[in-house]
Order: structure tokens, then sequence, then C-alpha cells
């Protein structure tokens, strides 16, 4: 495979754990817009680890997201209290507060960046994603997935065929803050270099999109819209720029036509098999 | 007595917060959209009147250029956004305005790639004393016009015809059409007020820090939500009083932290507010109830 | 089971919401084994009780008991394990899933264990959480139905999955929210049998109905409401003639009309 081959299949591998993290939380209805902060924290503790303990990388990204998922599940007590949109706004205000606190943290290197000194290769990257992908696939196929959907769609109903409908929030975003600490860790681990700036409302913003494009009916939503995201600029050769341009109007035009997204229960229902 | 001059500053900087927040409050408060596109016309206001500032055109037509913009860009959010998503959850045009903001942000990192741009003097660098406080003219100019749009708003909102159509569908949509109001007209007119209000802003952050950059949007405009929230989501007032307090925080911020702990602080804040006290300072705090 | 013990008491509820008071000292019982009928006006409160006995609203005053046990204050989320199910007058169901997986759900309250909530058997056919869906759902004659998804549904078969959800929990006291809103003769005719059906197995009914000849048909006791206040009680042929129910529902002047047997 060429340089360039593996260098853009390893980004989507790590779009797909990203995704997937996204998934955990809009498939519960929450918008997180503060996911940036949580891949952020997973690739700074996993770096810090690996770079002063000398931690095998496997071991920092399991440190990287454990550290994600527990600043999650503190946080998602007092920012689960709030909902809909409120709830995308106390995401996007914490991701901003997250951000801002890594760009004064000396000791990674604040707003001068930081370099990672342990690489992960394509190989070890792939392998990682694909055991997300297959635990979250296993996932998808229990009560618990269930319990999310129903949570979303309809609340009180859920609360009274007596799920714990806040209990069941803080595990969707939990889980996908330990996702997005996966997902950070592995891009930190690939690219060597982390700057607080990447970590930004923008790919907060960028990563719910492109979940959404996909859909979160199903556990493949995501997936597909992780690859459209990722493996547009190859329809776009030359110009870097446009790709996110349309990105953009495929998102706004999905959004008019096909709210749901571009995977649902329904299609793929249709094509035989179930969702 | 530099503690004041930074008061004065912040007030300043709080002026064009509050034409923001005045946009993000009037489509929460009469749409219960919330309008992410709002940084992105922000922005484009500002490039735009940068843009043909840059090629030689006068003034006077690169400001109208640039509000005209604004509006355009407003519209077509109304259009593709807000009409074909309102009857949906309140989610779903939320996401399509990010995507505009998207958008806009890359229309411009296209066509005029992503370096920071200097914006040209609007006037000559006259200041007035008081005491030992200076204010700039470009400030008390900005604010004087913020202020003045704002009161037009409301006046706009309290007086007119179209004001009074707007402040009914604010209270129910269906009611407002059921009472001859022409929803279909009526709401454009809002965003084209939204429009003018936020390019405006951009102009007046262009004209005080004598910038414009793609990323203008997401390093100013999104402070005017922490101002919304401030004052109380759909109050217009709350938005004046929100955008002068986020102006002052951010000023004063800067003073005795630092310029990066600037973030840290207006979103700290907006995150603690939104738990515990996401009505604001003038916002209702009754909870809309579900009917089973 | 005590059988003495009432299922429900509803003993001295007062409800109000900010200064408008729905509810008003309200009392009555549903005997285990009934099928209790609650008829009123529009605006009468029914749906407020079914709220207040789910615990969607709090009490103002009062206290609500099920098989003897105060539930006043038992959050809404674990009333469901102390036998309280209901079905829903505008359904509620998730559309872009399948029936089968809208009934699951109601099987939440036995199964809620680590074990049951992770494991993957959810779509497999031999899951057993799964096939007791499946059966019940044959039972009720939906099968036909069981893998589409309800959207496409018509509304009838959509009412009788949202009953199927409901009793899958396998509760002692059930609450029909208007199940024949809505029905045509035919469907009316099945829903009937199927809580005949569902009662039979020991679940005892509290229907909220505006369809005066299903309630006939249905209940053997009906308590009336109007104005949050009980005016009634009895069985249908009891209250039918009773002046204050005729008022409240057909106005005052109707009592002085002449000719109408006691």
């Amino acid at each position: 495979m060429s340089g360039y081959t593996e260098a853009l299949f390893t980004l989507l591998a790590i779009n797909c754990v990203v995704a997937l993290s996204g998934y955990m939380s809009l498939a519960a209805g929450q918008l997180n817009l503060g996911i940036a902060g949580f891949m952020a924290i997973g690739a700074y503790v996993s770096a810090f680890l690996t770079n002063n303990y000398d931690l095998p990388i496997f071991l920092g990204i399991i440190a990287g997201g454990a550290a994600a998922c527990v600043i999650a599940l503190l946080l998602a007590v007092p920012v689960l209290r709030t909902h809909g949109i409120y709830l995308a706004l106390a995401t996007f205000a914490l991701g901003q507060v997250i951000q801002g606190i890594l760009l004064n943290m000396e000791v990674v290197g604040a707003a001068a960046g930081y370099g990672v000194s342990k690489h992960a290769s394509f190989g070890f990257i792939a392998g990682t994603a694909l055991i997300v992908i297959a635990v979250i696939f296993y996932l998808s196929k229990t009560r618990f997935s269930m319990y999310l959907t129903a949570v979303k769609s309809d609340a009180i109903v859920s609360d009274l065929f007596g799920v714990n409908v806040r209990v069941t929030m803080v595990q969707a975003f939990s889980l996908g803050g330990l996702l997005a600490g996966i997902g950070g860790a592995l891009y930190g681990h690939y690219y060597n270099y982390l700057e607080p700036q990447n970590f930004n409302i923008l790919l907060s913003i960028y990563i719910a999109l492109y979940v959404l494009l996909g859909g979160v009916q199903t556990f493949y939503g995501p997936l597909v819209g992780a690859a459209v995201f990722t493996l547009l600029p190859e329809l776009l050769r030359d110009s870097d720029q446009w790709r996110f341009v349309v990105f953009a109007i495929a998102v706004i035009l999905v959004m008019a036509v096909r709210p749901q997204g571009l995977i649902t229960s329904d299609l793929l229902r249709r094509f035989g098999g179930r969702a | 007595m530099l503690f004041v001059q930074q008061i004065v500053n912040g007030l300043m900087l709080g002026g064009i917060y509050v034409l923001i927040a005045v946009a993000f409050t009037l489509a929460i408060g009469i749409l219960n959209f919330l309008n992410f596109s709002i940084p992105g016309i922000f922005m484009l206001g500002a490039v735009v009147i940068w843009h043909f500032l840059a090629s030689g055109w006068p003034w006077l037509p690169s400001i109208l250029v640039g509000l005209a913009a604004g509006v355009v860009a407003s519209l077509i959010v109304e259009r593709f956004t807000y009409r074909l998503m309102k009857d949906s959850e309140p989610e779903i045009p939320l996401v399509s305005s990010v995507a505009f903001l998207v958008l806009f942000e890359n229309l411009v990192i296209v066509k005029w790639g992503s370096d920071q741009q200097r914006f040209p003097q609007f006037m000559a660098d006259f200041n007035i004393r008081i005491g030992e406080i200076i204010i700039g003219i470009g400030q008390l100019v900005s604010l004087a016009t913020a202020v003045i749009l704002v009161i037009a708003v409301t006046l706009l909102l309290k007086k007119t015809k179209v004001g009074r159509g707007i402040r009914a569908i604010g209270e129910n949509q269906e009611t407002a059409r059921i009472l001859g109001v022409q929803v279909h007209r009526i709401v454009p007119i809002l965003f084209i007020v939204t429009g003018l209000l936020t390019a405006f802003a951009g102009l007046l952050f262009a004209i005080n820090y004598q910038q414009v950059s793609w990323s203008m949007g997401d390093e100013v405009g999104l402070k005017g939500i922490a101002a919304m929230v401030i004052g109380g989501m759909g109050n217009v007032g709350g938005a004046v009083i929100g955008g002068l307090l986020i102006g002052l925080t951010e000023v004063l911020s800067i003073y005795f932290f630092g310029a990066n702990m600037v973030d840290i602080s207006v979103y700290g804040l907006l995150l603690v507010l939104l738990i515990f006290w996401p009505h604001g300072i003038l916002g209702s705090t009754a909870a809309p109830r579900e009917k089973l | 089971m005590d059988m003495a013990t009432p299922l429900l008491q509803f003993e001295n509820v007062t409800k109000r919401f900010g200064g408008l008071t729905v509810i008003t000292n309200l009392s009555f019982d549903v005997r285990k084994g009934e099928r209790l009928g609650l008829i009123g006006p529009n605006g009468a409160g029914k749906s407020t009780v079914f709220n207040l006995i789910t615990g969607v609203f709090p009490l103002t005053s009062g206290r609500i008991c099920i098989d003897g046990v105060d539930i006043t204050n038992v959050p809404s989320r674990k009333r469901i394990y102390h036998g309280v199910s209901r079905s829903f007058q505008n359904i509620r169901l998730v559309e872009h899933q399948t029936v089968l997986e809208n009934v699951l759900l109601g099987q939440h309250p036995n199964c809620a264990s680590l074990i049951d909530l992770l494991h993957p058997g959810r779509l497999s056919s031999r899951g057993r959480w799964v096939r007791e869906a499946r059966e019940l759902l044959e039972q009720s004659g939906l099968s036909e139905y069981t893998d589409q998804p309800v959207a496409a549904l018509p509304y009838g078969v959509r009412k009788r999955v949202d009953l199927v959800r409901a009793v899958i929990a396998r509760p002692k006291l059930l609450l029909l929210d208007e199940p024949a809103a809505g029905l045509n003769p035919v469907e009316t005719e099945a829903l009937q049998r199927q809580l005949f059906e569902i009662h039979q197995r020991g679940v005892t009914l509290l229907v909220v109905e505006h369809d005066m000849h299903f309630v006939d048909q249905l209940c053997n006791r009906v308590v009336v409401i109007n104005f949050g206040n009980k005016i009634a009680e009895g069985s249908m042929s009891e209250v039918r003639n009773d002046s204050v129910v005729r008022e409240a529902y057909l106005g005052p002047d109707v009592n002085c009309e002449a000719g109408y047997a006691a």
C-alpha cells in the first residue's frame, strides 16, 4: 500500500472510532458538541504517559480512553441535567473549556504543542479500530442499545416501563467519552504531534455532522458517515478546501430531505437482515 | 485607573456581543431555533466588506454590499434550514445551521485563503480623554451604533405591525396564522433583521480590531451564545445585559489572567449557567410541561 | 395476596397545577379482578388521574396505594415494579422500529439485570425474551406484523401493539387510556376480546373511555368524575340514570324534561 493510501485508511480507521463515539451520544438523543474535548483528553493522557513513563502504546490508549471516560462520567451528572438545545450548548461550552485548559497546561506544551514519542502503525490502528467496531456492533444487538433508542425517542414512556433514563443517558455519554478518548489517543500516536488548537469546536462539529449524515438509527450509519467524510477528498483531489464546502452542502441537503440520515433501519430491512 | 479603562474597553466589546446576542435571542425566542449560522454571517459581513475595500471601493458601498451579503446569507439559511424543519425537533434545524456555518467559513477560505487580513482604518485615530480614561472614537461609534440598532429593533418589535406579528409568532405560530398573521412573510423579515444585526456586528468588530479572518465567527461570534444565555434566552433586554457582561468578562479576564484564559472564563461561565441557571437573568423559569 | 385489600386505592387526592385545581378530594378504589371504567365529560380530569397513578405528576395532597403499599412518593420509574402498566391515548411507539422491538421495551421490568441488558440475543430468534414477545404477539393475533416497522401500520394495529407492550410487563393493574378511540366496529370488537383475555389472565383493568357502549360491554363497574370530583359510582345501569351524571353530560336542563323512566 502506498504511503498516501495508508495514511488515508489510517485516518478512516480513526474516524470510524470517533464516529462510534458520536453515535453513542446521538443514539441517546444527545447532541455532543464537545466531543473534541474528550478526544483531546484521551490524546494528551496517552501521550503524556507514553512519553514520560515509557508505557507501551496499547496501555497508553487504554489509559487515555479511561481518563476521558471518567471525566465524561463525572461531568455527565451535572451536564445531563440539561436537555435538547441546552445540552448541545452545555457540551459545546465544555469542549471549549477543555481546549482552553489544555492551551494553558505547560506540562503538555500548552499552545506550542506537544510531541508524542511513540508511533502507532497503520496495522495497530486498524486493529484497534476493528476491535472497537466489533464491540460496538455487539452492543448494538443488546437490549442496552434498544433502551438508548427508546430513551431518545420517548423518555417518558421509557421511564414508565422502568428504564432509568438518567442512568441510561449517563452511560451513553460516558461510553461516548471513552470512545472519543481512544480515537484521540490513536490520532496522537499516529501523527506524533498534538496541538490544543486542533481539538476545537470545528472538529466537534465535523464529527457531529458526519455521524448525523450517516444516520443514527443503525450502527452502520455513523461508519458510512465517517467513510464519506474521510474519502470525499479523493473525488476532489486538487482542492483541499472544496471538500469541506461539498461536505457542508451535502449535510444541508440530506438534513433537508432525509433528516434521519443516509442509512436508516428501514433501508437496512429492505436489503435483507435486521437493523 | 487602568482597571476602569478595562471596564470601558469591556463595554465597547460588549456592544458587539450585544448585537450578536440579540440576533441569537430573537431566533430562539420567536422561532425556537438555535441559529448556529449567525457566527458565520458575522464573519461573512466583515470579510465581504474587507474584500471590496481592498479592491478599492469606497466605504459606504462596501458596507452596504457587506450588509446585503449578511442578509442574503441569512435568508438562504431561512430557506434551507428553518423553513423546512420547523416542525421537527429543534435539534434538526440546529444541525443544518451548523452546516451553514461550516459552509460559509470554507467558502471564505476557498476564495481568500486562511490568513488573517488587515482591515483598514475607518476614521482617524481620535481619542477622547475623560480624566485618565481614553476612549477611542471608533469604540464610541461602535457602542453608539449598537445601542441605536438595538433600540431600533425594540421599537420594531413593539410599535410596528410587523413587530406585533413577530411577537405573535413567538407566542404560538399556529394561533398567529389563524389570527391572520402572514407568517410566511414575517419570518423572513426576522431573518433579515438577524442578517443585518449580525453583519453589522462583524463590521464593528473589524473596525475596532482592524482584522478579519475566516475563523472570527468561531472566536468571537460564538461567545454571543454565552451572552444570550446569561441574559435569558428569548429576551432582548437580557441580550443587552448579557452582551455587556460577556464583553466585560472577556476584557477583565485578559487583564487579570492573561489572554489564554479568556475561553475558560467565558465558556466556563456559560457551562455553569446552563447547568444551574439556564433561564438566565431575565428569562422565564417556567418549564414546558409535556402532555400525555 | 390479600383479596380484601383493593388493588388501587385513590384516597382524598387533590391535584393543583399552579392556581388551577384539576382534581379535588377524589377517592375511589379498584378491586382486584375488576374491570373498572373511569368516565366523565371532556376535561373532567381522567387523564390527570392516570398521570397521578403512574407518577408523572406528584400529588398536591392525598394518597395512592397499590395492593396496600403506599406509592405516593415512589418515583414514576419504579411504579411499574408495583404492577402498574398503561397504554397511551396517542399510542407513543418508536416509529422506525419494528413491532417486535417496541414490544421488547415492555419487558424491561422483568429483565433489568445486567446480564439481560448485555445479552446479545435481542435479535436472535432463539433468545428467551424475543421468543416471549413473539408468542404474545401471536396470541394477540398480530404475528403478521411482528417484523414490520410501526410507521407503516394502520392505526388499529398500532393501538394493539401499544396494548401488547403494556401487557408484556406482566402488570397487576393495567391502565387503558381510551383504547377504543378511533377504532371501527370490527377493531373495537377485537379489542374487547383481547381485553377480556388479558383480564382472564388475572390482570385488573382500569379503563378511561368515551365510548359508553364499549364501557357498558367491558366494565363491571364505573366511576364517574366531573371537574375532578367523583359524582357517581356503581354499575353502568345505575349510573346511567343518575341525575347528577346526566346533568354533567347533557346540561342542567335535562332533568327538567318530562318523561324519562327512572
